[in-house]
Formats: structure tokens, sequence, C-alpha cells
């Protein structure tokens, strides 16, 4: 009988451990390749790159001797013709937190977030105070417009993988059509099974 | 004196009209016509605005391949399992099960 529970409580240890997860955290900037997929240290890579290039290129001090103010920027679509699902936003957000800190480039919202704020406007309308009341037609407009797409290459034999990334973001002159300045980021991977 | 003023009046907002209308120097005088294209379905273009829209491709791998054919052979297998226990020829699922547990395992 006592044998019996001593494997009774032996087997339920292992069950036990068996199921148990380990979760460990880990600093944002490390590289754990796990699958080699797209992964958090290809997006920083990317964000660092495309903050250094956007921000050290010509387009903004042409724009601020031509025009006397900082440069207006929107961001537009980001395209996906990889062979992964990767989203742009976060490495697009990066970017964007970059140019608000510089104070060297400026930022309006777009897409979704501005149909929010323009209905809140609206809302405010009937609702707000008179005081506090925002008015319609008094938003900044961009100057540039903020492009990309993501592609990719995939070469594979048997075990063996090769994956090339090819990151490039645009801006584009909203007025005038004229491309400013092209981002460019290659991330390159070999994957063995 | 109310003519005069009328006529002020209207000749005040002509003016007005003409300087809204008057080009920018180069401006294509047939900007209207793109203008009216592109504010009647903007909203549509602007949705996917700050987004990423994905138009991923699946690329071959050999390895993810092979995986795959093994996964579904193994459904295939289950499937077929399912669907031999399913019909009135086995009333015994067990008893089967036993005799034929040598081939689909």
């Amino acid at each position: 009988m006592k044998s019996i529970r001593i494997i009774c409580f032996f087997s339920a240890l292992i069950l036990l451990a068996a199921c148990s997860r380990k979760v460990t955290r880990i600093d944002p900037t490390d590289t754990p390749d796990i699958s080699g997929k797209w992964n958090n240290t290809d997006s920083r890579l990317t964000a660092e790159e495309m903050i250094s290039q956007s921000l050290g290129s010509a387009w903004l001090n042409n724009f601020v001797q031509a025009k006397g103010k900082k440069p207006v920027v929107i961001c537009g679509m980001i395209s996906n013709k990889s062979h992964e699902h990767i989203e742009a936003e976060t490495f697009i957000k990066d970017l964007e937190r970059a140019f608000i800190s510089s104070a060297k480039v400026g930022l309006v919202q777009g897409g979704k977030k501005r149909e929010e704020l323009r209905a809140e406007k609206a809302d405010q309308q009937t609702n707000s105070s008179v005081s506090t009341m925002k008015r319609f037609g008094l938003e900044n407009g961009a100057d540039f417009i903020l492009q990309g797409s993501i592609n990719s290459i995939v070469d594979a034999f048997k075990r063996k993988k090769t994956v090339t990334y090819q990151i490039n973001l645009e801006l584009t002159n909203i007025e005038t059509n004229e491309v400013v300045w092209i981002g460019d980021k290659k991330i390159s991977k070999f994957v063995k099974n | 004196m109310k003519r005069i003023l009328l006529f002020s009046i209207s000749v005040f907002s002509c003016v007005i009209s003409q300087a809204q209308e008057q080009l920018a120097p180069d401006q294509n005088p047939n900007y209207k016509v793109s203008m009216a294209k592109y504010q009647t379905g903007q909203e549509k273009i602007l949705e996917g605005m700050g987004t990423t829209s994905q138009n991923t491709y699946k690329a071959y791998d050999w390895f993810e391949a092979k995986q795959q054919r093994k996964q579904d052979r193994l459904d295939f297998r289950r499937k077929l399992t399912l669907a031999r226990v399913n019909s009135n020829r086995f009333t015994d699922y067990y008893r089967w099960r036993r005799r034929n547990v040598f081939f689909y395992r």
C-alpha cells in the first residue's frame, strides 16, 4: 500500500513538472532568433536605420531653407509584399517618435485616428461649451506623405534557407509628387532546419 | 443709393470670386477635372492610411513542404479511420481497431 502511494506521488510530481511553463523576461534589444522569421530585432534594426537615414538626409534642410518652416509629414500606407505577415507599425511608430522628439519634423494624424478626431470635433459642435469648442478647418496640412513597401526573397533547398527582406520607405511631396527621400534597409538570414 | 450699393456688392463679390479662381504660376488650368474625380472617392482611398496592407505570397520551403505532406498524410489516415468507423460495415470499432492496428498507425 505504501509503495503504491509513493508511486502515485512521484508520478503526480513528474506530471506537474511536465506541465509547467517557464517564462523569462528578456530585454527588447536582445536578439533571440528562434524560427528565423521576422522578429523584434528586425523591426528595431529597420527603425534605427530609417531614423538615421531620414533625419540625416538633405530633404530636411532643403525644405527648411525653401519654406522657412519644418516639414509636416503624414503616414500613408505600407504595403507588405513579402512571404510573411509583417506589421509595419512597429517600426513606423519608432520613426514617428523620432520625428517628434527631434523637433525637426512635424507629424499629423491620418487614417482612422483622424476620422476619430473629426468625429470628436463634430461632437464638440453640439455638446461642448463655446469657449472650449474646437473649430473645423484649422488642421495642419501635410507637406509630405510617408509610404513604403516590404519585399522578400526566399531561396530554400532541403534544410537550408536564405531569406532577404528589403524595406523601403519613401517621402513624397504631396503638392509636386516629387520623391525627396527613399530609405532602404536590407536584412538577410540563413536558416538551417 | 440702393442701386449703387447693390452694384458695388456684386462687383466686390465678382472680384473676390475671380481672385479665388486665379491660378498659381504654371498651374494646369484643367486641375478641377482631376480635383472633382478625387474628391468623390477619397474616403475609400484614405481608409488604409497608416496601416499595412498585407499582400503576402507563399514561398516554397522544402522542409515546410515535407512537414505539411506528413501532416496531410496523418490527417488523411485519421479521416479514413473515422469514415470506416462511421460506415455500417464496422459495428465494433475497438475490435476493428485491434485487427487493423498494424496497418493504420
